[in-house]
């Protein structure tokens, strides 16, 4: 997985190619665990992600936890299809918060579910 | 996207049903015949899953399992859902590839149809 | 008894529910297009289908689930409000009654092929309502054998689907096995109502070790696979998770110790299975009073647990530390919540705060009497002071037994529109003061009086459209309830525009019935009151609804039960006004005080017409019988010395008579000394006491003193009765 961040304006952005899973996902928390502590807003593009694992979809939850906590903007920004598929399986859609776009003819692909609202921020 | 099963067993007969099985699912199919074999065709190539015999000639499925779990050579493939082919009375093997952390076990014979549902369990959306 | 209980506040929920969707729908055959009651109707169906799940009583989901199909596309307007529907749905609502009825009347719940026979012909009626529309029908043999179920599983959760639990090892990642893997399988062998990803558990990002699992997911699945098929599904992944199968409808104890066996807190679970809608907010309240007891909490472990290896991880020591902890601080917290709006208590609890009350009033008042005794200025103010604020606390004590009397009324409007309809009369049915409040008992007593008097009105005082015509009245009747407060009483009015009561036939049967004198002139109230009298019936035809002849006279009893009173008010050819009169609540009377030799008596003042004080020359009548002479009018009266068998040698000559009334009967009691009004608190008399003659109750005065309280009625029966006995005499 390549991880590419680039700054525009005092929006850090952080791009992924290739599968976030269990081999990559660790270099991903390092690389938002920097990045968060040099800017306050930090968006994850992950249009090129071609597969994600449980162990990525936790370092996501683990970011967005760490937003909620500290205080910075994250989201989550140009989900690919496998990215979409996963966060709606296990009803993390109304977690995330974050717009997704899904192309009218593809909306039967998945459920959509929303899940629960209420996500526990440990502290 | 399809995605990869490589499926090692000395019978040739077994590893073509399978293949038959699963390329009809749509998933593609890498075949080897013995534990060296598939080691030496994980060459970097993405291989979401694979199914392996234990009893097989040069290097049984067991000593494979250690190996791509430990040999830092095959770090890429450490973490790769496997299925283990068994018979009944090999249970102190499955104890053995269990340790080594192959937690999937599918005891000969068995009907394709089973072996097709153990890969879609695990495997990703 | 706990299931009694909340079996209890299932019935009350379901008539509360079933009124509701029977008002909805009342409104909506006069506005179709009315979102609000379609939604009322839909929730009440819904609603009903949920809580019946809870105990297992299948043959009520069966049932609601079409209903609830059917609103569900009512309401997304698929196809419009038509009076066929109403009167199939108004149908399908007394069949739920029935059903529930059933169940509230037995324990070992059973529905015969006959009812499920009707409530299948109910549900066509209702789909056929609209051509085209076609509904999936309750299976007549799922309803008999989830019924041979239904007994095992009465403490189960409404939440119709599989419930999986999951919870994983750290190191299953590292084994190749991905929980969402499984699920994403899951998913292709049934439906994923619900998901929720439980991700507490994810540490900080500056610690993730992101090789290893911290998450849980809480499953609602829906599947028609057996119990071991879906266990079946995490076969691989057994050894290194916490799997957790709970089968629909699941007992309540096997959430319970689900809950108590995950990592996360209890009130944490309960947010989230609440949120899923895994088990409802009141089996959440079952839940932690289940909680609460200890014994119970070691019950059966849930269906399915499969945990195996050794305790080296995090999710293990949270497995084993949750166990030491109680949870009923916690849980305690979410029931407040949920109750937060209403609370339903025993009417006996209430009762018992209301006589305590009352006996705070009468000791305050015994306190001021011997402040001013005392003389004291300070005591005396402190004292007025405590009395204001007592009497401010009965107030409120009394108000929460207060309820709107319109809860009651609507029942009204289903029979107003039901008898109208039978009888083909048209009839503008009018409620005001819905929101009047009064004592919760009095209202539960007054039902059926007003229901009678409702259906007289309908049956014989409105006439059809063409009769109304003919007297040149408009084609629709009108029938009104009123009811406001009036100097600490509530009065109820039934009027109607009809043709009034018929004087001169009502005093023909009379006559008939030797009620009446025929060379006697009566004025209309006294005509009036014939008809309350036992066997008089003056419908032309008996019909079904009314005029029985044994209405009339059982209202009446009813009413004055409840120490109110009716009087009729009807002029021929506009219309008849019942005007019920009732106290506000049943605890507190005015009393007026009188003494029989030395012990002090209540007698209730409403009952009280006048007092007489009789000279020496009327105590002849002392010797001839037992009636005066009282300004022309022969009153029985009873000489309550005589009657309570009181020693009189050394008291001077009783001369006082109170004339009491009940209904129309007169008489007179003769005491010995009137002491005055009096508010007073009513006490049961204990079971002991339940024969006593002439007694009806007791209260206690300041003086600490007991009064009893006398049974009028019965001593003015009495009365009679030695009446007769001097006129056969003579």
């Amino acid at each position: 997985m390549d991880i590419e961040t680039t700054k525009t304006g005092d929006v850090c952005v952080i791009s992924l190619k290739g599968d976030l899973n269990i081999y990559s996902s660790p270099a991903l928390c390092e690389e938002l665990k920097s990045i968060f502590e040099k800017c306050a807003k930090v968006a994850l593009d992950l249009a090129g992600v071609s597969e994600m694992d449980t162990s990525g979809l936790q370092c996501l939850l683990a970011a967005k936890k760490y937003s909620f906590k500290n205080q910075k903007a994250f989201k989550i920004i140009n989900h690919s299809p496998a990215i979409i598929k996963m966060i709606d399986l296990l009803g993390l859609i109304g977690y995330f918060g974050d717009k997704i776009k899904i192309p009218a003819d593809e909306r039967s692909k998945y459920s959509l579910k929303y899940g629960i609202k209420k996500q526990r921020v440990v502290i | 996207m399809n995605k990869t099963v490589m499926i090692i067993d000395d019978s040739a007969s077994i590893r073509q049903v399978v293949g038959l099985t699963l390329r009809d699912s749509g998933y593609t199919v890498v075949e080897a015949s013995d534990g060296q074999d598939a080691l030496n065709k994980l060459k970097g190539d993405k291989i979401h899953l694979i199914i392996c015999d234990v009893n097989m000639p040069n290097m049984d499925g067991i000593t494979f399992v250690k190996n791509i779990k430990s040999d830092p050579q095959y770090g890429n493939y450490k973490f790769t859902p496997i299925i283990m082919l068994t018979t009944e009375s090999e249970e102190a093997k499955k104890m053995e590839g269990q340790a080594a952390g192959a937690k999937a076990w599918i005891v000969k014979p068995f009907l394709p149809e089973k072996l097709l549902v153990a890969v879609q369990k695990l495997s990703l959306p | 008894m706990k299931l009694d209980a909340v079996k209890q506040t299932f019935i009350v929920e379901c008539s509360e529910l079933l009124g509701d969707m029977e008002s909805a729908l009342l409104v909506l055959e006069k506005n179709p297009k009315d979102n609000n009651s379609i939604n009322a109707v839909f929730r009440a169906a819904h609603t009903i289908k949920g809580s019946s799940g809870m105990f297992g009583y299948s043959g009520i989901v069966e049932f609601t689930h079409v209903m609830e199909n059917f609103l569900e596309k009512l309401r997304q307007g698929k196809f419009e409000v038509n009076s066929d529907m109403i009167a199939a749905l108004l149908g399908c609502g007394d069949h739920l009654s029935k059903l529930v009825s059933l169940f509230t009347n037995s324990d070992n719940y059973k529905i015969d092929d006959a009812t499920v026979m009707r409530g299948n012909q109910l549900l066509e009626s209702l789909t056929k309502t609209q051509p085209g529309m076609e509904l999936k029908m309750p299976d007549k043999k799922a309803v008999v054998t989830s019924n041979n179920t239904q007994s095992q599983e009465r403490n189960g959760v409404s939440n119709p689907y599989w419930h999986i639990s999951l919870r994983f090892k750290k190191d299953v990642l590292r084994h190749g096995l991905d929980p969402a893997s499984f699920i994403n399988y899951l998913a292709e062998k049934g439906e994923i109502v619900n998901v929720a990803t439980i991700a507490d558990a994810v540490p900080d990002l500056e610690k993730l070790d992101a090789e290893e699992c911290f998450l849980g997911f809480e499953i609602s699945f829906k599947s028609e696979s057996s119990l071991d098929e879906i266990a079946n599904i995490f076969e691989f992944i057994a050894d290194d998770a916490y799997i957790t199968i709970i089968e629909p409808c699941g007992e309540v104890e096997k959430y319970q110790e689900l809950i108590t066996h995950l990592p996360e807190s209890t009130e944490r679970m309960f947010e989230v299975f609440s949120e899923m809608n895994v088990v409802t907010k009141s089996e959440l309240g079952e839940l932690t009073q289940k909680k609460s007891s200890p014994e119970e909490s070691k019950v059966v472990v849930a269906e399915k647990i499969t945990k195996e290896g050794s305790m080296d991880d995090s999710h293990e020591e949270f497995f084993s530390k949750r166990e030491e902890q109680t949870p009923d601080e916690k849980a305690s917290r979410t029931v407040a919540d949920t109750a937060a709006k209403f609370i339903r208590i025993e009417a006996q609890k209430l009762d018992n705060l209301i006589n305590l009350v009352g006996e705070l009033v009468i000791n305050v008042a015994k306190v001021r009497q011997l402040s001013e005794i005392n003389g004291d200025k300070e005591i005396i103010e402190a004292s007025l002071t405590m009395g204001r604020l007592v009497e401010e606390v009965r107030d409120s004590a009394m108000n929460i037994r207060m309820v709107q009397i319109g809860e009651s009324f609507k029942k009204f409007e289903r029979v107003v529109r039901d008898l109208s309809r039978q009888m083909g009369k048209q009839i503008d049915f009018k409620v005001i003061g819905a929101e009047t409040e009064l004592d919760k008992t009095v209202v539960e007593k007054i039902n059926d009086p007003l229901m009678h008097l409702i259906r007289n009105s309908i049956d014989h005082g409105i006439g059809t459209p063409e009769e109304r015509q003919k007297r040149g009245k408009k084609p629709v009747g009108t029938l009104e309830v009123n009811a406001f407060h009036d100097t600490g009483n509530i009065v109820i009015e039934i009027s109607d525009d009809g043709e009034g009561l018929n004087k001169e036939k009502i005093l023909k049967k009379a006559i008939e019935a030797k009620l009446a004198r025929p060379s006697t002139s009566y004025t209309d109230d006294e005509i009036f009151s014939f008809i309350f009298e036992p066997g008089l019936s003056t419908a032309e035809k008996i019909t079904d609804v009314s005029g029985r002849g044994v209405g009339m006279d059982v209202v009446r009893r009813n009413i004055e039960a409840l120490r109110g009173t009716i009087d009729i008010k009807s002029e021929a050819g506009v219309g008849t006004t019942m005007r019920i009169s009732l106290p506000l609540t049943l605890a507190i009377i005015d009393g007026f005080l009188v003494e029989i030799g030395s012990v002090a008596y209540v007698i209730p003042l409403d009952m009280v017409l006048e007092c007489i004080n009789i000279s020496e020359e009327d105590e002849i009548s002392k010797e001839t019988g037992n009636f005066v002479n009282l300004r022309g009018e022969v009153l029985p009266y009873l000489r309550m010395r005589d009657f309570f068998n009181v020693d009189l040698t050394n008291k001077k000559i009783q001369d006082n008579i109170i004339v009491v009334r009940y209904g129309v009967h007169k008489a007179g009691l003769l005491v010995d000394r009137l002491i005055g009004e009096y508010q007073t608190v009513i006490k049961p008399l204990g079971k002991i006491f339940e024969n006593l003659h002439g007694i009806s109750g007791a209260t206690i005065l300041g003086d600490g003193n007991v009064a009893l309280i006398l049974d009028i009625p019965k001593l003015i029966k009495h009365a009679a009765e030695l009446e007769n006995v001097d006129m056969k005499k003579e």
